[in-house]
């Protein structure tokens, strides 16, 4: 394969790959067919409810469920006492234990909430109504307890303590590389500068939803819009019975973003039907959502970069401080990418970084695209832009003289062994962003900028990441995978489709894909860290070559030639250069049935297994690669309002090799747009731990009309760790989009704002209209 | 939601005669889309006891001119205010103002005397199933006083107890500015005088009392109308700050002038400081500039809404401007 980076959608010999094609499942949801968790009814089902705390802060004196257990139609109604073991280990998906990142997993809450909107009784009852009801006949008899909701406060050793333990830190994490003191000490220029970055909420059109029921074979299943459907083992674990009494199925997913990673519903679910024996649905409101499931962690972000006169770093030091809220459930996984991430896409020799994440009695953060690298990607290209202007140079220059290149390392000490193309996209976002338009008024400043980023795909490395996939060709040659991925929305089953389709040489059309189902499709991983195509899109790749592999013989018989020359396209086996003897690939297929050929595979595809890193030192490889990538933005700027309007918006990613350059150009879109909300008005406010934003009236996601159009630029290397040398875009494709806002803004305005949302408040102070 | 009765009323004065039967227990509905998610949030700790539906009362939804007036009744939709020819070119403050509310699916279901008498947004106010008991709802304090106020009064607490809410209409300072009157079951009283500060209580109506109309008269020769809305978004969101203005100009200078802001006091807030400040001026960007300065003059920014305004300066200048 050419390791060049070319440019979009340039395919060599590929059939499907690389080829725009809609997905196999894009008019299924465009006509409403597709069947989504909340879609599925049963008969006979309950409805489960969930009475959240009054309180970021309490002491549980009592609780009185004898109200609501009188009402006629409640079927149960739980408490922590109810649940078989209500505390259990989160270690959510992950199937290699490693030290140091455990955190209390607590169904119920019990003695104590530490945040509003904590599970504290559940119950099932026959309408949604009486449901409702019974919820506001259980009596909770609380103590007000101070609570902390400053993670900075919380991290003094005399705080009010949020959980049981001694101290509100959670974990801490280091990187030492050089020496930073010698480092700026040969800086001709320092910046110094703290960064706040705030909760944001993942804003999934499908809150989350599920129903559950027992089986003849006494099987507890659960249905439900989910990223992990191997929480069946924790659901297990929870009711204290064999992890393979717990089937989990996951239907087309309305969206995840990272907040469907933790279990949502499917523990409530699995004790109500396990206690009424009746199905039992639960799907919570939009209010719900917001109030008790994980936001993104906001940062304070300390950080000191030095570079020399010509624009060479020299040193950077950072201090992170993650707001972790009232649960760890994902945070030090966040943090430790937040860690390694720190430095950003540049070679620094000397580097500090310390960090930590910190319980408060605000609502947990956990998982949220990008997993802690757009926090701290908005500091360092703040810091890049503030060293260019120090220095006078152009934002592009400094960044050149910086990008870290194939077979550098981190600061980590992990060398970059797959496609680094850092530059080009910048250079390549920056030439389709133009030049910049004339204002509207004179009110109106215009601004431009640019900002670089870096963010791994596939999971942390200690925990040897594995995914499984299921190819079989059917006697008329139509193909079936199965494979245990969540798709949630991001084209997870449909590019596992054109790599089984690029294989065996079979139409789209004629792939079937299973997915998401512990008891019949292979377990296949989360769908989480941007690890799917890499990591399932490998395994089915191996599963389909095998398949291939075993009919070749059969093939290259019935066509008297040998099997190196054979091609598979269009359901026909031919000669390479003489289509016209083909052979249709079913006879094929029927050949090697009666021959008693193997027709399916199932394949493991294998991450690279590290051990864990040094937390001192954070010497070691936490991750497979890494997706690099820029985005440039104009925006315009009414000095009077402090209203920001985006211009132009160009990203320029490199894909290594897009499977569907639809779906990819999708991704990158989408990603460019939640960037956008973090940048310009997206924040979850908390007033002492209580949610202000509790629906989208207050918490602001972009609109279409203010969308402004996405330029996507794609290239491709071919270099990358994933299937055809494919690499991640997920997450990474949402990551620099703040920054290059932040550096339009301070381009346009003359001035830094340090905090985000960018907010018409911020910019008139920066004005000093305030 | 809980229970509740729904009444279809067929006449204004069945629909009285309902409200009056329930006594303050009662809410009307229309389009419902203030009322009912109000409900849906438990918002408030007493819940209604029965909604009475007006969509049921004949001859409500017009847009007319007669007699010298432009007459649209209580039933109309925004949508259709937005839209209207005759609104768009006389009374563009109105027309603007319906179109720069909420969103298309809202304005196909929302009034425009729902429009006014809209209950406030206040985010403490509104935290579902009364998280924070305030004053409007018979508790003790006004939580955005110490809380987070960007999107509260700039002008000070309202004259009874404190509350720091806004009035979130777009509709309001429109009909203000343009002088507009409203009527109602009982009585026509002049838009300005429609808006009353009070706790639980964001206009003059009394329980039993309906608007059926509003009417505004023609334009005086040589009168423009401008509305200007700022909000965080280019669509849905109420206003952060929003300003209506009229100008009657002969021989290009200002002979008379209505502005009004809004959602940055508890009711619409007309400044007649600023109209005063362009009366006998012609309009320019110094006239202007004076004009918005005085708006903002009596201001009393809480820690965090100082931004509020600067915005509200900028919105009197631009509305007067737009009216040149």
């Amino acid at each position: 394969m050419k390791k060049d980076p070319k440019d979009q959608l340039s395919n060599y010999e590929y059939q499907f790959i690389g080829k725009p094609v809609p997905r196999h499942d894009a008019w299924d949801k465009v006509f409403g067919r597709t069947k989504y968790a909340d879609d599925f009814d049963m008969p006979g089902m309950l409805f489960g409810k969930v009475l959240r705390s009054s309180y970021p802060a309490a002491k549980i004196l009592s609780i009185d469920t004898s109200g609501a257990e009188k009402m006629p139609g409640v079927a149960a109604v739980l408490t922590a006492k109810d649940v078989p073991n209500n505390e259990t280990v989160t270690r959510f998906g992950q199937t290699h234990q490693v030290g140091g990142f455990e955190g209390l997993y607590r169904v119920l809450a019990d003695k104590k909430v530490r945040f509003m909107g904590e599970a504290v009784a559940l119950v099932a009852a026959e309408t949604e109504e009486i449901a409702e009801e019974a919820l506001a006949r259980i009596k909770v008899e609380y103590e007000q307890l101070p609570g902390v909701f400053d993670p900075l406060e919380a991290m003094n050793p005399d705080a009010y303590q949020v959980g049981e333990g001694d101290s509100n830190i959670i974990c801490n994490y280091q990187v030492r590389k050089g020496d930073v003191k010698e480092g700026f000490s040969r800086s001709h220029v320092v910046v110094e500068n703290t960064y706040r970055v705030p909760f944001v909420e993942h804003a999934f059109l499908e809150p989350e939803s599920g129903i559950a029921w027992i089986d003849d074979s006494e099987i507890i299943t659960i249905r439900v819009s989910t990223q992990v459907i191997e929480h069946f083992r924790d659901v297990a674990d929870v009711l204290g019975i064999p992890h393979n009494k717990v089937r989990v199925i996951a239907p087309m997913v309305g969206g995840g973003f990272g907040s469907k990673e933790d279990i949502t519903v499917e523990t409530f679910l699995a004790l109500l039907t396990w206690k009424t024996g009746k199905p039992v649905k639960m799907t919570w409101t939009r209010e719900g959502s917001i109030i008790s499931s994980s936001k993104r962690h906001p940062y304070v972000m300390k950080y000191k970069t030095g570079a020399t006169r010509d624009g060479k770093l020299m040193a950077m030091e950072a201090q992170l401080i993650s707001d972790a809220g009232a649960h760890v459930y994902l945070s030090p996984w966040v943090l430790l990418y937040s860690t390694v991430d720190a430095t950003g896409p540049y070679d620094i020799p000397n580097v500090k970084v310390d960090s930590y994440t910190v319980l408060t009695n605000n609502t947990f953060t956990s998982a949220n695209r990008g997993f802690g690298a757009p926090q701290v990607c908005f500091a360092y290209e703040s810091q890049m832009d503030e060293l260019a202007r120090r220095l006078s140079l152009s934002p592009l220059e400094i960044r050149k003289r910086n990008y870290l290149r194939k077979g550098d390392a981190l600061a980590t000490g992990r060398v970059l062994e797959y496609g680094v193309e850092t530059e080009k996209t910048a250079i390549k976002a920056l030439e389709a962003l133009g030049e910049p338009s004339m204002p509207s008024s004179p009110t109106e400043k215009i601004g431009q900028g640019l900002a670089s980023g870096m963010m791994s795909y596939g999971r942390m490395t200690f925990l040897h990441d594995t995914s499984r996939s299921y190819v079989g060709i059917e006697l008329d040659g139509s193909v079936t995978v199965r494979c245990g991925v969540q798709d949630i929305g991001g084209g997870q089953a449909s590019s596992l489709a054109s790599i089984a389709a690029e294989i065996l040489g079979v139409p789209m059309e004629e792939i079937k894909v299973f997915i998401g189902d512990t008891a019949l499709t292979p377990i296949a991983g989360t769908t989480t860290a941007t690890r799917m195509l890499y990591m399932s899109g490998n395994a089915t790749l191996k599963a389909a070559t095998e398949v291939k592999k075993s009919l070749l013989p059969k093939a290259a018989e019935m066509l008297e030639a040998s099997p190196e020359d054979l091609v598979f396209r269009d359901k026909k086996v031919f000669v390479r250069g003489a289509p016209a003897r083909a052979i249709p690939l079913a006879d094929v297929v029927k050949a090697c049935a009666a021959d008693g050929v193997q027709l399916y595979n199932v394949a493991q595809f294998n991450a690279p297994f590290r051990e864990l890193i040094d937390f001192k030192t954070g010497q070691g490889q936490v991750f497979p690669d890494f997706t690099f990538g820029s985005h440039a933005v104009e925006v315009a700027v009414d000095t009077e309002t402090g209203k920001v309007r985006v211009l132009k918006l160009v990203a320029c990613y490199d894909v290594g090799q897009a499977i569907n350059p639809l779906s990819a150009e999708g991704q990158i879109e989408g990603g460019a747009l939640y960037g956008l909300g973090y940048a310009l008005t997206e924040e979850v406010i908390l007033d002492k731990g209580i949610t202000l934003t509790p629906s989208f009236s207050e918490y602001l996601v972009p609109t279409s009309v203010d969308a402004p159009h996405v330029k996507t630029i794609m290239l491709e290397s071919r270099d990358g760790a994933g299937p055809f040398g494919a690499k991640g875009i997920g997450e990474p494709s949402c990551n620099s989009i703040a920054p290059a806002v932040a550096n339009a803004v301070a381009n346009a305005i003359g001035a830094r704002i340090l905090d985000l949302p960018l907010t018409p408040e911020k910019i008139l102070r920066s004005l000093q209209k305030l | 939601m809980k229970r509740f009765a729904h009444l279809n009323a067929r006449t204004l004065d069945e629909a009285v005669l309902y409200l009056r039967r329930y006594g303050g227990r009662a809410k009307i509905i229309a389009g419902g889309t203030d009322v009912l998610g109000r409900m849906k949030d438990e918002i408030v700790p007493t819940y209604p006891e029965a909604l009475i539906n007006i969509k049921t009362i004949p001859g409500l939804d017009f847009i007319e001119e007669r007699e010298g007036s432009l007459k649209i009744g209580a039933l109309t939709k925004l949508e259709d205010i937005a839209r209207h020819p005759v609104i768009k070119a006389k009374f563009s403050a109105l027309a603007e103002a319906a179109r720069r509310t909420a969103s298309p699916h809202i304005r196909e279901m929302g009034t425009i005397a729902g429009n006014i008498c809209q209950d406030i947004r206040c985010w403490y106010y509104r935290a579902p199933n009364n998280r924070f008991p305030c004053l409007r709802k018979g508790g003790g304090r006004c939580y955005a006083i110490e809380g987070d106020n960007r999107y509260h009064s700039i002008f000070g607490a309202s004259v009874d107890g404190g509350c720091l809410a806004v009035h979130p209409s777009d509709i309001a300072p429109a009909l203000i500015a343009l002088d507009a009157k409203i009527r109602t079951s009982e009585r026509k009283i002049k838009a300005e005088h429609f808006f009353e500060v009070g706790v639980c209580k964001t206009n003059v109506l009394e329980e039993d009392e309906i608007v059926t109309e509003i009417e505004i008269s023609q334009p005086p020769v040589g009168s423009k109308s401008a509305f200007i809305k700022f909000a965080a978004r280019e669509t849905i969101d109420f206003p952060v700050v929003n300003c209506a203005a009229t100008i009657v100009g002969s021989e290009g200078t200002v002979q008379a002038a209505r502005i009004c802001l809004n959602a940055v006091y508890l009711k619409p807030y007309r400044v007649t400081s600023a109209e005063q400040a362009i009366i006998g001026k012609t309009i320019s960007d110094n006239s202007v500039e004076d004009a918005g300065i005085e708006a903002v003059r009596q201001a009393k920014p809480l820690a965090r809404n100082t931004y509020m305004v600067q915005i509200a300066r900028t919105l009197v200048k631009r509305a007067v401007l737009a009216c040149g």
